[in-house]
Parts: C-alpha cells; structure tokens; sequence
C-alpha cells in the first residue's frame, strides 16, 4: 500500500557556515493493508521527521513516496485533499493537538471539513456520539474543553478524530509515550479493537522496544537517520 | 536516620463551577535523609499536585491544609523571604518538560544563576569553575562547549542533563523531581538514573520523585506511594510494592505493564469532584462489591515491613 525508497531530509545547522546534518538518510521500506509497521529508535534518529513527511507537513529532499500507486509528493491542489482524508495521524502532544478554546464537540466536527462544505453541515451531534462511544467516551464529553478532561480521554478524541474518515493508513507517533501504563494499556487495546474491526493499516512509532515487540507485525530500527534492520515479530503468540 | 521531609494530612480543596473539587485528600509521607521517595499513579491524580505544594508554587488563597516539615520548619507558615531562601539554597526543583529553559540564555548562564545564590564568592572564574564541575558530574563528554551553548543547540537528552544539572548544581539537601524522564528513549533514561543515582550517594542529597512510569520507581527509588484520585492506596519498600502488590490499583497496574501483557482494567478515574465517603476505586476494583462501597477507608492496614495498603479486601 504505501511504498517509500530512498527518502532523505536535510537540515543546515549552524548560523553563517551551514553544516547539512542528515535527518534521514536513504530511508526504503513498504507497508502493506492490515499491517501494524513499527518503528523503533533512539531521541532525534529520524522517526518523528518520517511521520511529519508522510502527512506532508515537510517535504523530503529527495526520494520518492508512492501510497496506492500514487505518488505522493506530485499530489496538489483537490487531489491533496482527497488523499489528506486518507492517512491521518495520531500525536505525541495530545493536549496542544487539540484547540483550546473549542469544544471537543467543535474540534471533532473540524476534521469532515476535509470531505467539503456540504457534507460538514450534515454532520449531526448524534453522528458525533456515534463516534465518540466508538472510543468509550459518552455523550457528556461533547460539550467539554479539553482542559477539563484526562490525558487518556484527550487521546481518545485525537484517535476519534483520526478515524472519523476512515483512513487506510493511521501514524501514531509516540501516541502513549506520555500516559501512565493503565491508560497506556486502555488505548492500545482500543487502537488494536479498530484496526480488527475497519482493517487500518498503522505505522506505530516509539521507543518502548517490549511495547513494539507486543502489538507490531513488523518493525524498523531506525539509528542516525538510518534503517538498521526490518524485522517481522515472530512471538505472535504472545501478542495482546 | 534523621526525617528531612515529613507531610502530614495534606489536603487541597478547591471551589470549581460543579462543586468542591478535591485535588489531594489528605496525604501523609516522610522522606529520610539520603533517600529517594517515588510518588506514582496516573494522570490526574495529584501527582503534580504533591510537587507544586512542596515547592510553594499554590497561592495562599488555594484551599490548603496539613503541615509541611522541612527540617523541622512547617514550610506553609513560611513568609515569603524565608521561603526564598530555603528554595535557593536547600530545595532543588527539576521540572518535566525542557522548555522550562529559557531559550535567550546559554545553559551556564542557567546554572551560574543558581549558583550565584548559594556562593560566597561570585568572581566570574569561581562560578564558571564551579559550572563546568557539575556538567563534568553528568558526564557530558565537552564540558566547556555545553556552557556555551543555547538551549537549541542541544538534543533533547542533553537538555535534560542540563536540567539536572541546574537541579543538582548547588547540592540542596532535597530534590523534587516531577516527571523527569518522561519521553526519553530507554538507553538514555537507564544513564541519567544512574547519574542522579550516584549524585545521591556522593551528596547524600534525598529526592521526592513523582513519576508514572513505573520502572523509574523499580529503578530507583527506596520508598514508593501509589496515589489514585487524590489519596495514597499503598505506601511501603519499593520492592514489597513492586513484588507484592497488594492493592487492586496496584496490581491493575503491574498488569498494565507491557511486559506483563498489558491487560487493562477500564474505566476512569472518578475525578476531583467524586465526595463520597468509600472507597474511590471501588467502581472499577475487581473484588468490590456494592456492600463494601459503604466502608470508610480512612485509615491504612499494615502488611509488616512499613508496608500499608489502603483496601479493605487487601489480605484477600
């Protein structure tokens, strides 16, 4: 389904000598339908940079991206924006990931701008319930500021609002890094219950290797901008 | 050994728009010279709370009672000169996230702020020295180059390192740590408690670590209290709770645990608004019942060995 080869990103450190500093360096890997791809590494190894590149909220230097035989970095203008609903992401931050100053019934309601006008007005508060039970949150959350709910609350919404439009491919970067491990167990459940019922494919990135070798099929260890090694999870056994 | 920290019945109520909301429902620790107390539980549960408390970060109008011993002095009858004093010199404070440097100042500047405080002398040279000494401490591998550079100019590891060293600069006999190695890969995590752990024992410098990530506790820390919904259900050695759970809450989280299988137990947290006199978990504990709703569990029951649980069904 999605097809990465030879993606780099360069940044210029420094303030008159620019040194390149390669934040990923000739990155290629595939993920098929139904897959959960792991990546796993070190602080500042490049992961979060490929989330951000494969949301096109940077652009690589070189490399290509290919999601259903499409290219990705061509894409512009309506066909953006068709493919926008198509992979969405889940982030580390879940309190700055949402507005402050809306409610979560507003902030859920934002993401079918994306599906156009029309079809934003229909929407419905029942639509809205519906897809917060989805997450195990209730009608009562709806009229609520982030501020006064949880962190493992708030991240159900931000996983309510990247399911919403049924993507076919969801990245959650570090999406329980700052939970405790109760809430922390309550998500990845919920996340591994929608993957079995709608069939998402997912790239889960992290640095917590038991959780990694838990829930992923396959995982790639990224070191210094590299991919060192790709490897399936044999224990299936053991996962949850 | 001498009690450096003693909090007795330490409580916070505020007035929200739904109520009275209790923040922390009567909490009660001591921490001994040269130990490490670790404070866990999850989010929303007045972790936070403890730490802003025991630093002075609430206002006098914030609904707070119980008493703070720091030395013998009740720290929330301090005026604000004395408290000044105690914070700069005595209490260190190491926060969670890196943005608490300030991006406008190099990290030596941070530190000689500090240090400008707790020295006699406060020639550029002495505090210079005295910076690169504890960077050298926390093992950066070019001392003088880290005293030089902005907060920007460093990864995320060493920024944290920077922190501690900020915390630890003037070797305060107590050190309130909130969250301190959260989002750090586990390489990285391993070597600064390491670090912090051989800091302790060279200063003999006691610590009040509040975290969520257990293997911080099981790493480092002699004590251990785990707090849920504003009041401690299990305080004791950190390898009799970590070994021999006996709570529910306790054990719910030990499960939760990606190496024991993360099984979860669902639900939430009744929150700050929850009044009723019973027990806070019972709607999501395994063993209650609705008979036992009613007891009141106000007071703890010893399992020997300082351990104390706060459940009625512990033994069980």
């Amino acid at each position: 389904m999605l097809k990465i080869r030879n993606l780099s990103k360069i940044y210029y450190k420094g303030l008159f000598c620019k040194k390149p500093v390669f934040s990923l360096n000739g990155i290629s890997f595939d993920v098929k339908h139904n897959e959960i791809f792991g990546i796993i590494g070190k602080n500042g190894s490049g992961k979060t940079t490929i989330a951000k590149i494969l949301l096109k909220l940077i652009k690589p230097d070189y490399g290509t991206i290919f999601f259903n035989n499409h290219n990705l970095l061509e894409l512009k203008g309506e066909k953006l924006r068709g493919f926008r609903s198509k992979i969405q992401g889940i982030s580390q931050n879940y309190e700055t990931a949402l507005n402050p100053r809306m409610k979560i019934k507003e902030s859920l309601k934002e993401v079918f701008l994306a599906t156009g006008r029309k079809a934003f007005n229909e929407i419905t508060d029942n639509k809205l319930e519906a897809m917060l039970n989805e997450v195990g949150l209730g009608q009562e959350h709806l009229n609520r500021f982030p501020a006064q709910l949880s962190g493992g609350q708030l991240q159900r919404i931000n996983i309510a609002r990247a399911i919403a439009l049924r993507p076919e491919l969801i990245i959650a970067d570090e999406p329980t890094s700052n939970l405790d491990v109760s809430v922390q167990a309550q998500i990845i459940h919920l996340m591994l219950k929608i993957k079995k019922k709608t069939g998402m494919s997912f790239i889960f990135i992290s640095h917590d290797h038991t959780l990694i070798s838990l829930i992923c099929d396959r995982v790639a260890i990224f070191n210094a901008g590299r991919i060192i090694e790709i490897k399936s999870m044999r224990n299936t056994e053991k996962r949850v | 050994m001498k009690n450096l920290l003693s909090v007795k019945e330490l409580k916070l109520v505020y007035d929200s728009p739904a109520g009275k909301a209790h923040a922390l429902r009567g909490v009660s620790f001591n921490v001994e010279e040269g130990e490490i107390f670790g404070i866990a539980g999850e989010s929303g549960a007045g972790k936070t709370t403890i730490c802003r408390l025991l630093m002075g970060f609430m206002g006098k109008n914030a609904g707070i009672s119980g008493q703070v011993y720091f030395n013998g002095d009740d720290i929330l009858k301090l005026n604000h000169k004395d408290l000044y004093r105690l914070y700069s010199r005595k209490i260190g404070f190491l926060p969670q996230s890196i943005a608490s440097l300030n991006p406008l100042l190099t990290i030596g500047t941070h530190i000689t702020e500090t240090l400008k405080k707790n020295l006699k002398v406060k020639t550029k040279k002495i505090l210079k020295q005295k910076a690169i000494y504890i960077l050298d401490a926390l093992e950066f591998s070019d001392s003088g180059q880290v005293y030089n550079s902005f907060p920007y100019q460093l990864s995320g590891g060493m920024n944290q390192r920077a922190l501690l060293a900020i915390a630890f600069c003037c070797f305060p006999n107590l050190v309130i740590a909130d969250e301190p190695f959260t989002g750090l890969d586990p390489d990285l995590r391993d070597h600064l408690l390491e670090t912090v752990r051989i800091l302790k024992y060279k200063k003999n410098i006691s610590m009040v670590i509040v975290t969520h990530d257990l293997k911080v506790i099981e790493k480092i820390c002699d004590k251990t209290a785990i707090i849920y919904n504003g009041s401690f259900v299990e305080t004791g050695e950190t390898k009799d709770v970590i070994k021999t759970p006996l709570h529910p809450y306790t054990r719910s989280l030990i499960k939760a645990m990606p190496e024991n299988g993360m099984i979860p137990t669902w639900g939430f947290a009744p929150g700050a608004l929850y009044n009723d006199a019973g027990c806070s978990f019972q709607p999501r504990c395994p063993m209650g019942s609705k008979e036992k709703k009613k007891h009141i569990v106000s007071f703890p029951v010893s399992a020997g060995n300082n351990h104390y649980v706060w459940c009625l069904n512990a033994k069980n």
